[in-house]
C-alpha cells in the first residue's frame, strides 16, 4: 500500500508515519507533502492508495486539495482520511460531501488511526 | 471568562497529554494577571475568529519544549530547532482545536488559525487590551506551561 501523508507539521507527519508503522498494514511506500498544492503535484506524478490529510494548511488547505483531486480523472480512487483538529459535525459533513472517506480527529492514538483505516478499507473491499 | 471555555481548556490539555505526549500533567490555578511571573522561550499563538475572537497562546521554557518534542516523537530532542518549534505549534494547534470542538458542541462556533510559533530566550507575548485574558498554568515533570486565552465576544 502506498501512503501519502499531507500535513504542514513535520512533527505530525513523523507521528502519523510512526503510528502507521505500529498498525497491521503493510505500507510499501510513504510519500509526504507539506500542503495541498504539494500533495496535488505528488498525486499527479504517482497516485497513492491511501491519503492521510490535514485540513488547515498554508498555500492550499486539505479540503481544497480533496476537491481538486476528486475532480481529476484518475485510474484509481485513493482512500482519503482527514487527520485534523477540525472535529465539529459541520466540518465533518463538509468533508464527506467533498469526497473524504473518513475522519480522525487530533489528538489520536495509533489505535484510533488503525480502527478508521481498517473500517474504510473493509468497506471498500466489500464494494 | 466563560466557565465552559475554562473547563474545555483543562479537558483539552489533559486529552492531548494523555493521547499524544504520555506525560502526567497537573492543572494549576488560573489567573487574570496578564504579565506572567516567568518569561518563556517557545510560544505558539493561535488566532480565534467567530462567536469569540482573540488568541489562544501556549508558552513554555526550552527544557519543557524539548521534553514535549522528545515525548511526541519518542526520540531525544537536545536543542532548540525548527522541529521543536513545530512540535510546540502542533501542541497548541491540538489544544485550541480540541477547545473549539468542545465549545461547538455547546453552541459556540469559532475558527482557529494555523499556529504562529515564536522562539527566543525570555520573550513575552502581549494580549490585546479590549479582550478578557486568563492565564492557566499547567505543570508536567515540574516544568510550567502556560495556556493563555485572550478573547472577546463578537
Amino acid at each position: 500500500m502506498n501512503v501519502l501523508i499531507v500535513d504542514d507539521s513535520i512533527v505530525m507527519r513523523k507521528i502519523i508515519r510512526k503510528s502507521l508503522g505500529e498498525t497491521a498494514y503493510g505500507v510499501a511506500e510513504f510519500t509526504e507533502a507539506q500542503d495541498g498544492m504539494d500533495a496535488l503535484n505528488k498525486c499527479t506524478a504517482t497516485l497513492p492508495d491511501l491519503i492521510l490529510c490535514d485540513w488547515n494548511m498554508p498555500n492550499m488547505n486539505g479540503i481544497d486539495f480533496v476537491m481538486r483531486l476528486r475532480q481529476m480523472k484518475t485510474k484509481k480512487r485513493p482512500v482519503i482520511i482527514m487527520v485534523t483538529t477540525e472535529g465539529t459535525m459541520g466540518k465533518m459533513e463538509e468533508a464527506m460531501k467533498q469526497g473524504v472517506d473518513s475522519y480522525v480527529v487530533k489528538p489520536f492514538t495509533p489505535q484510533d488511526l488503525e480502527r478508521v483505516i481498517s473500517k474504510v478499507l473493509d468497506q471498500q473491499a466489500k464494494g | 471568562m466563560n466557565q465552559d471555555i475554562m473547563q474545555a481548556l483543562r479537558s483539552s490539555v489533559h486529552k492531548v497529554f494523555d493521547t499524544m505526549i504520555h506525560l502526567p500533567v497537573k492543572a494549576g490555578v488560573p489567573t487574570s494577571q496578564v504579565y506572567p511571573a516567568t518569561l518563556f522561550d517557545v510560544s505558539a499563538v493561535i488566532g480565534v475568529t467567530g462567536d469569540i475572537s482573540g488568541t489562544i497562546t501556549v508558552q513554555m521554557k526550552q527544557k519543557a519544549a524539548l521534553m514535549i518534542t522528545s515525548a511526541m516523537l519518542q526520540t531525544p530532542a537536545n536543542e532548540l530547532s525548527a522541529e521543536v518549534g513545530d512540535a510546540v505549534g502542533e501542541l497548541g494547534n491540538m489544544i485550541a482545536g480540541s477547545i473549539k470542538n468542545e465549545m461547538s458542541a455547546k453552541g459556540m462556533d469559532f475558527n482557529i488559525s494555523i499556529p504562529a510559533v515564536v522562539t527566543g530566550a525570555g520573550h513575552f507575548i502581549g494580549t490585546t487590551t479590549n479582550a478578557e485574558a486568563v492565564l492557566h498554568p499547567f505543570f508536567f515533570q515540574n516544568e510550567p506551561m502556560i495556556v493563555t486565552i485572550c478573547v472577546k465576544r463578537t
